[in-house]
């Protein structure tokens, strides 16, 4: 059992990791950013890391990463350019790839980037890291103390801005490598977004694992939408089993503006994202997704918290987690309508498919609401595959194994199909229809 | 909002819900504010574990049943307040409250007749009149006022089907055997902070005990009065359900006005054994305080059931329009295979009132089935939580629950809240949760007025129309009196 | 003095002018159908008549035998006789229909200073005009509206109607998704219920309904404003020529 006291070691650990990078890397820092960094850690000081006993974090136990002692890198360290081979989008837009939050000007390909579009490297520019004010807006409810942490800590944090009425057809691609090879390495991979008035992008932001040793990366990822502009932002975390990923994506919208984020969770000991989004101008609209196809151990926890602030904004949430193994999938969303935001029109969905005896599944969608004039809903479903649908589909010829597969992966399409990048979408359906052991027992029918 | 030029006709009915019909709906009256003069005898307040001995003796109860409540006091002591609801009140002082009052008069009573005709013509008062040839056919009364139990109706008939309905102080002298097996076997005195209280200092309750077989031959049910001031009521019940056995339980309660706040902590255990039927039905109609917040009964309740034997059930049904804050999760423990457990719900909140409330359905046997229907009304400056937990264990294979929960904002200054907690640990269970909230459809009162009729009686229409798959499990005559309380609260709600 | 008489009504939602100076007269006993296209303003007209608040009148009047309607709220206007058959009837979940119309069948009494109609009076009243539509008595137990097929929505609507003895019937595309069977019981129901003191104003896009519901006087409105005026033979025209013929004649007047 872990213990109180775990947790507190911990945290007085990443402190002792901030103060000690604080004289050795960030030294030469202005002091605005260093009080942005100074401030930072004292709120996670004051924080902690969080344990069970904390209601936003009841079902998932950060406390194999309690007990785990991490090195953070100083130096960009080489990487086989095979790692990120399959990650490659086949547009001709830019990537920046960094490794252990650091960049790596060797593997990223700024060619592509369009007018209007501009990228800074807080390291590789005077443009420090002081935070747009993004997190802050999104955390009044409920802190997250790793984003604060993520803060102190970050290195080579990039800004994407897309310029007022900029449309920005091919995908900005954000690849974040967490990389270990003997001791566990953390790192704190952050990416900003600020899109203009009126400017459209497209972002895809990739999180895989290189190499044997566990590793912790902590990452942000702020979105400020203008007003009328359009941000469609989709995440993956690809981890292999002994790594550990704690994220948050926290977005602003202005007004009629509108954002979409999807994020897509595979493999990993521990995956958790928190989207905080603040719909700050009257008719935003926001649309959320998730998906975590999991087996063996592991565990997934999406938690949403969409605020609305502001008269007749719409937002989505739909989530699905397909469960095998002794996975654990946990959601928590919660809709808080705000007395101004009348007109509001919210709905939210979370659908669980257990497919082993030992899977889990728990599910808490929540509705705060402060307005009279809303229609908001929410359901959630945790079954099994329909035996209904498997035996209709045998009747007409399918194998058991075939079926399952196809009513799996028709769970899973209506969060792939939505996603806009092509060359991600079908990426991800081959690598979810040949990870799924249930999908494995039959080679995958034609789509 | 737009209407029609010269609007000038002083009588001209708005058509649209969102301002006048619903602005002004906490002016209704309180019909039960009265207080019943009458002398008692009352310990002196605060809490110690000389009081718990005081109200043990004054019951002259067996030493096993202080050392129970002994053992709660000094675990209480150890324990804190729950934090976790959404409500807010200034921090209770447990030392100023009043731990046992109770009427004075005989030691014992042989009859009716014996009652003290202020009590009588109190309970009159409330509409439930002791006398049973006055009483309503068919249902026999435990009322209970303030710390203890005045008088139980239809004893004989019930006695001749073998069926036990008394007081919980009764049960204990008379039935120590069922008390001691039963008593804290849902709710241990450890359970969470308020059931520990009441396992420490509780005064008295009802006691149901139906054999092996019986089906209850009347309704039974329990009126809970709070009178004397600065006091504490602190009721237990507890009922029994042997294999076969039935019966359908009602519970209502009021309490004068006052400016002060009163704590109701009150302890509810149900068991069902093989294929028995508890049904328990509650419309809870404490004084709620005023629109300023001022006064109202705290209400911290635990009720649970545990449905122990195979194809038992357990059901739940509650109105809920009083109190200044209403806490409780009235629960169901499903263990037998093939048990049932339901909680239908309505509850509103008015004024300042604040209620957080909704169930646990604990899936532990196969076959196991639960349904919730939780339909929450948030009106002036309530704010109405629904919070419910689904637990499916690993064991239960074929689980099944469906939870719909419904919340109609009426104004815009009240909050409509829903918390759900689901968690499924077997692969075979089916789980399906939908919500909604909304306010009162804008097209539907236009249709209403359309056909005649005015704003306020579509309003009431349309909110009654909204809870009646919770009033349709009430009991005929609970059933028109839940309508009536919640017509009661929509007086004068056209501006 | 007419039943109805509307001048020079404008009418904006959310800023948006729908009825650009709309003129109709309506006299007891007669049936008056109204066409135009889509977006034309035709069902702004009903709810306007019937006094929905999403509709702002700017100009114009609405008397109902010489009283000003637009001082009057939608009950009111109910209780003066004024019924409007919705094109969308609403479904009132939990409220059976039964006791919504005997509450709407009694408020509206209570207006016109009649007495209450008593349980038993009620019922043999929902008989008779249960009759009248061929509507399935079943459905009055159930909630208004909900689950209710397309047709028998229609059909409780011109049952309401029959119920409520109004002086004018709104139809608001009555006939709209209507198989010609269902079509012809409405017309049937609605024919019953014509005499010297009643009046109807029938809106629709489509000739067909007229067939059976004949009308003494037909106008076209496109755009807001009626742009013509005739006798039944108006309807065929129209049906011939389409609603594009009318509006070039418009613009070329």
């Amino acid at each position: 059992m872990t213990t109180a006291n775990e947790f507190n070691t911990a945290a007085d650990r990443f402190v002792a990791l901030y103060r000690e990078a604080r004289e050795r890397i960030f030294a030469s820092e202005p002091a605005d950013v260093l009080a942005v960094r100074d401030a930072a850690i004292a709120r996670f000081a004051e924080l902690g890391v969080p344990s069970h006993k904390d209601e936003e974090w009841k079902y998932t136990s950060l406390a194999p990463v309690a007990r785990t002692a991490f090195t953070m890198d100083d130096t960009p360290r080489a990487v086989d350019p095979a790692a990120i081979e399959p990650l490659l989008l086949d547009g001709a837009g830019p990537r920046l790839v960094f490794v252990n939050g650091l960049y790596t000007e060797s593997l990223s390909d700024l060619a592509g980037l369009p007018a209007g579009v501009t990228i800074e490297l807080a390291s590789a520019s005077d443009n420090h890291i002081i935070p747009p004010g993004v997190l802050d807006r999104c955390t009044d409810l409920a802190p997250l103390p790793l984003a604060r942490l993520n803060i102190a800590l970050a290195r080579d944090a990039a800004t994407i801005r897309i310029a007022r009425n900029t449309q920005c057809v091919e995908p900005i691609h954000v690849i974040h490598l967490a990389a270990a090879d003997a001791g566990a390495v953390v790192s704190f991979p952050r990416l900003s977004i600020v899109a203009e008035e009126g400017a459209h992008a497209t972002i895809v932001e990739n999180h895989a694992t290189v190499g044997a040793a566990p590793t912790l990366a902590v990452a942000l990822t702020e979105i400020a939408v203008g007003a009328n502009a359009h941000i469609d932002h989709a995440r993956t975390t690809e981890s292999n089993a002994n790594s550990w990923h704690v994220g948050a994506v926290a977005i602003t919208q202005s007004r009629d503006s509108r954002a979409e984020s999807a994020h897509v969770a595979i493999g990993g000991d521990i995956t958790r994202l928190d989207f905080r989004v603040s719909l700050d101008g009257a008719g935003a609209d926001c649309n959320l997704r998730g998906l975590a196809m999991l087996d063996n151990s592991e565990h997934v926890d999406h938690h949403l918290l969409v605020r609305h602030n502001q008269p007749n904004c719409t937002s989505r949430e739909f989530f699905k987690n397909v469960l095998d193994g002794s996975s654990r999938g946990v959601f928590c969303g919660r809709i808080h309508v705000d007395q101004d935001a009348q007109k509001t029109d919210g709905v939210q969905t979370n659908a669980n498919l257990l497919l082993s005896d030992d899977a889990q599944a728990e599910t808490r969608p929540q509705l705060e609401i402060y307005a009279d004039d809303v229609k908001c809903t929410h359901g959630a479903t945790v079954g099994q595959l329909d035996d209904d649908a498997i035996f209709y589909l045998r009747a007409r010829g399918v194998p058991e194994a075939e079926a399952r597969a196809i009513l799996i992966r028709g769970f899973a399409g209506e969060i792939l199909d939505e996603i806009r990048v092509e060359a991600l979408r079908d990426r991800l359906r081959q690598r979810l229809f040949g990870v799924v052991p249930a999908l494995n027992q039959q080679p995958a029918a034609s789509v | 909002m737009t209407q029609a030029p010269a609007q000038s006709n002083p009588d001209a009915r708005p058509i649209d819900a969102a301002g006048d019909p619903i602005e002004s709906w906490a002016s209704s009256e309180y019909k039960y504010g009265f207080v019943t003069d009458i002398e008692s005898d009352a310990a002196p307040p605060g809490l110690s574990e000389d009081i718990v001995r005081f109200i043990s003796e004054k019951k002259s109860e067996p030493a096993w049943m202080l050392e129970w409540r002994l053992k709660a006091y000094r675990h209480w002591l150890t324990m804190t307040e729950p934090q976790w609801p959404k409500v807010a009140y200034p921090p209770i002082n447990y030392q100023d409250i009043i731990y046992y009052s109770a009427p004075r008069r005989k030691p014992e009573l042989a009859s009716l007749d014996e009652v003290d005709p202020k009590l009588l013509e109190t309970y009159e008062k409330l509409g439930i009149p002791l006398d049973e040839q006055k009483m309503l056919a068919g249902v026999a009364v435990d009322a209970v006022f303030d710390s203890v139990s005045v008088a139980t109706t239809f004893k004989e008939t019930l006695r001749e089907a073998g069926v036990i309905f008394c007081s919980m102080s009764e049960a204990v002298r008379e039935h120590p055997d069922l008390v001691r097996k039963y008593l804290g076997s849902v709710v241990p005195y450890s359970d969470n902070f308020f059931a520990t209280l009441n396992s420490a200092v509780f005064s008295d309750g009802s006691f149901v005990y139906i054999p092996k077989g019986v089906k209850c031959p009347m309704e039974l049910s329990t009126y809970f009065r709070i009178n004397a001031m600065n006091t504490g009521q602190f009721e237990r019940t507890l009922i029994i359900a042997d294999d076969g056995a039935s019966v359908s339980y009602l519970e209502g309660c009021t309490a004068p006005m006052r400016d002060e706040n009163q704590l109701h902590a009150a302890v509810v255990e149900l068991v069902a054994l093989d294929d028995a039927t508890i049904k328990y039905s509650t419309v809870q109609n404490w004084y709620p305080g005023d629109e300023h917040g001022v006064g109202g009964i705290y209400n911290f309740v635990t009720k649970r059931g545990k449905a122990a034997g195979r194809r038992s059930r357990i059901s739940w049904t509650q109105v809920e329009t009083g109190s200044a804050i209403t806490w409780k999760y009235p629960s169901c423990v499903l263990v037998g295979d093939d048990s049932v457990g339901e909680f239908y719900s309505v509850a509103l909140t008015n004024r300042m009132q604040q209620a957080d409330t909704g169930t646990k359905m604990i899936h532990i046997g196969k076959n196991t089935r639960s349904t919730i229907i939780s339909k929450g009304i948030s009106a002036g400056r309530g704010q109405n939580t629904y919070r419910g937990l689904v637990k499916i264990n690993k064991a239960a294979d074929n689980a099944r629950n469906f939870t719909q929960c419904d919340s109609m904002l009426l104004g815009d200054r009240c909050g409509a809240h829903t918390f759900p907690y689901i968690e499924v640990k077997n692969k075979t269970a089916r789980i399906e949760h939908e919500a909604t909230t909304s306010r009162i459809g804008e097209d539907q009162m236009f249709y209403c007025n359309q056909r005649g009729i005015r704003a306020e009686d579509a309003v009431s229409m349309i909110v009654n129309g909204f809870c009646k798959e919770v009033f349709r499990e009430l009991p005929m005559e609970f059933a028109v009196e839940a309508q009536k309380l919640l017509d009661v609260s929509l007086e004068g709600s056209v501006g | 003095m007419p039943l109805l008489e509307i001048r020079n009504l404008h009418v904006s939602v959310e800023g948006h002018e729908i009825l650009k100076g709309l003129d109709l007269t309506i006299n007891h006993g007669e049936v008056h159908s109204i066409m135009g296209p889509n977006g034309s303003g035709k069902s702004t007209l009903a709810q306007v008549i019937a006094g929905h608040e999403a509709y702002e009148v700017t100009d114009g009047e609405i008397l109902f035998n010489g009283k000003d309607l637009l001082d009057l709220g939608a009950d009111e206007r109910a209780g003066e006789g004024v019924f409007l058959a919705f094109q969308y009837p609403v479904e009132i979940p939990g409220v059976s229909t039964n006791y919504f119309l005997r509450s709407a069948v009694n408020a509206v009494r209570a207006y016109r200073d009649l007495p209450e109609l008593d349980a038993v009076a009620f019922m043999k009243l929902v008989k008779k005009n249960a009759a009248l539509v061929q509507m399935n008595e079943k459905l009055l137990s159930r909630a208004v509206n909900e689950g209710f097929s397309g047709g028998e929505k229609k059909r409780n609507e011109i049952f309401q109607m029959a119920m409520l003895e109004p002086t004018l019937g709104v139809l608001d595309e009555t006939d709209s998704g209507l198989d010609i069977d269902a079509l012809r019981i409405v017309a049937d129901g609605v024919n019953s219920l014509r005499d010297a003191g009643r009046a109807f104003l029938v809106i629709t896009h489509y000739q067909r309904l007229l067939e059976y519901i004949v009308p003494d006087f037909v106008h076209v409105l496109v755009d807001g404003r009626i742009v013509r005026s005739g006798g039944k033979e108006l309807a065929l025209e129209l049906e011939e020529t389409g609603y594009t013929g009318v509006e070039t004649t418009t613009a070329a007047r």
